[in-house]
């Protein structure tokens, strides 16, 4: 037998771990020592790597081959995200501003007699001729607890001039009573055209903040939630099925509605206390999430 | 199939079951990448790779699962593309690097090795592969390539081992990769 062939020989066998404990140590020892029997070992070692990348490659096209069906791959797709959050955003921001617009003009012309001052009246950011205007959504989900907070798709969408005639925004509206006041107020229905046209005119533009979460798991609270500090807290178990975070941002506020198992619940930010999730009712409520949840 | 069941035919080298599970979970793993600055290709891949981990960690008997499987591949996948992005990261913040001499050497060899690979005969092949990447045992390779024994398995494993390493040092010393 050949050096070559013996040095082949050990080297296999040391490497299909067939040596004895002694066996091992020599050979240890000699490969520190014989180059020869050190450019053998490297040489198969990368022959078997090369075997082993072999397979790996030849598993990964097998499963490369197998059909999947299409379906909310193509759609959560980053570009056809874009276009239908754009479209949802741009309904929403038409709604609002046709809301605005068409109740404002209501006021003016019922409650004329009721004038005691005047007030600058601006309907909302959106309407501001010129003004830019922006509304961004983020959606996330999980499917593990453990590991989801990573996992996000954020869209912002900007819009920097809306269509709207100079004397709709304006005009001076008087002092409205509590009645007619209350024509202003979007209805609980309309929760989400809420979050988009609240004027906060003092508050700086929001910015996205990542919100994290953490799954807290203990026997005292079965399904409970806080959050402190732009990061929430989940009491309970979370495993029957992922769940997800609906985020919807507007220029002064940040609403977040959580998903599980085939219900939705508001996240209150302003509770800092350990609070039951409750799921909401209201059918309207859930349409339009179930509009951002489908789009996202 | 349940978990537990997926994962005895995984451990017995059921290739069916690997792809069962691939089907099962693709929509959720690739999510993962895809919500994550990934793109469909990537994360096909990392969830590929993913899958064919836990194939190799289930063959070999180093799996114990403490939960549940998409529970695991989905940290794999975490992990895999956390790493990626990080390698991603880094080759954009140097330059772009260029191949030394030693590492174009060694991407020839591995090449080489690939294409003797190739040409060995089907069982060959599988025998050896089965043997070093997924870590099956001689019986066991025997009994999936419906060999007469373990016995068989191993002088074939054997002689296949040195054909290949006879067919890699043919081309190693024609491409001037033997001194």
């Amino acid at each position: 037998m050949s050096i070559h062939s013996e040095y082949s020989r050990l080297v296999n066998k040391y490497l299909d771990n067939n040596m004895s404990g002694s066996e091992k140590y020599i050979f240890e020892d000699q490969l520190t020592s014989d180059p020869m029997l050190k450019a053998e070992f490297e040489q198969q070692h990368e022959i078997i790597g090369g075997l082993k990348e072999y397979r790996k490659a030849q598993l990964k096209t097998q499963l490369n081959n197998i059909a999947i069906s299409p379906g909310l791959l193509g759609i959560i797709s980053q570009s056809a995200t874009m276009k239908t959050l754009s479209f949802v955003a741009a309904s929403i921001l038409t709604g609002t501003g046709a809301y605005y617009y068409f109740s404002s003009n209501n006021v003016k012309l019922n409650s004329i007699a009721h004038v005691e001052s005047k007030l600058d009246f601006i309907s909302s950011p959106w309407e501001l001729n010129g003004a830019k205007g922006k509304l961004n959504y983020r959606y996330t989900k999980s499917t593990n607890p453990a590991t989801w907070s990573t996992i996000e798709t954020e869209v912002e969408e900007r819009i920097d001039k809306l269509e709207v005639a100079p004397n709709a925004i304006d005009f001076h509206v008087p002092e409205i009573n509590e009645n007619l006041s209350s024509d202003l107020d979007p209805q609980p229905d309309q929760i989400l055209e809420k979050v988009v046209s609240q004027n906060a005119p003092f508050a700086d533009v929001s910015k996205i903040e990542k919100v994290d979460i953490e799954n807290v798991t203990t026997n005292r609270y079965k399904f409970h939630y806080k959050l402190d500090h732009n990061k929430l807290y989940l009491y309970g178990k979370f495993e029957a099925s992922p769940y997800e975070i609906i985020e919807i941002n507007s220029l002064q506020s940040k609403k977040l509605f959580f998903y599980y198992n085939g219900n939705y619940f508001r996240l209150n930010q302003d509770v800092k206390e350990i609070s039951p999730l409750l799921s909401i009712q209201d059918p309207k409520v859930i349409r339009e999430l179930n509009i951002i949840k489908s789009k996202g | 199939m349940k978990d537990r069941e997926v994962l005895e035919k995984v451990s017995q080298g059921d290739e069916k079951a690997l792809e069962y599970l691939y089907k099962k979970h693709y929509k959720m793993m690739t999510r993962l990448v895809i919500n994550n600055n990934g793109s469909e290709d990537e994360a096909k891949d990392i969830y590929q790779e993913a899958l064919v981990a836990f194939w190799q960690k289930a063959i070999g008997g180093n799996l114990v699962l403490t939960s549940k499987i998409s529970t695991y591949l989905y940290s794999v996948c975490l992990n895999l593309w956390r790493k990626e992005l990080d390698r991603k990261g880094r080759f954009a913040e140097s330059d772009k690097e260029e191949l030394t001499f030693q590492e174009f050497e060694k991407k020839e060899r591995v090449r080489i090795i690939h294409e003797c690979i190739a040409e060995l005969g089907d069982t060959c092949r599988k025998i050896l592969t089965y043997h070093y990447f997924d870590g099956m045992s001689m019986t066991d390779i025997a009994k999936k390539l419906n060999l007469a024994n373990t016995d068989t398995a191993k002088t074939k494993k054997y002689k296949c081992k040195k054909k290949l390493d006879l067919l890699i040092k043919r081309k190693y010393s024609s491409s001037d990769f033997l001194d």
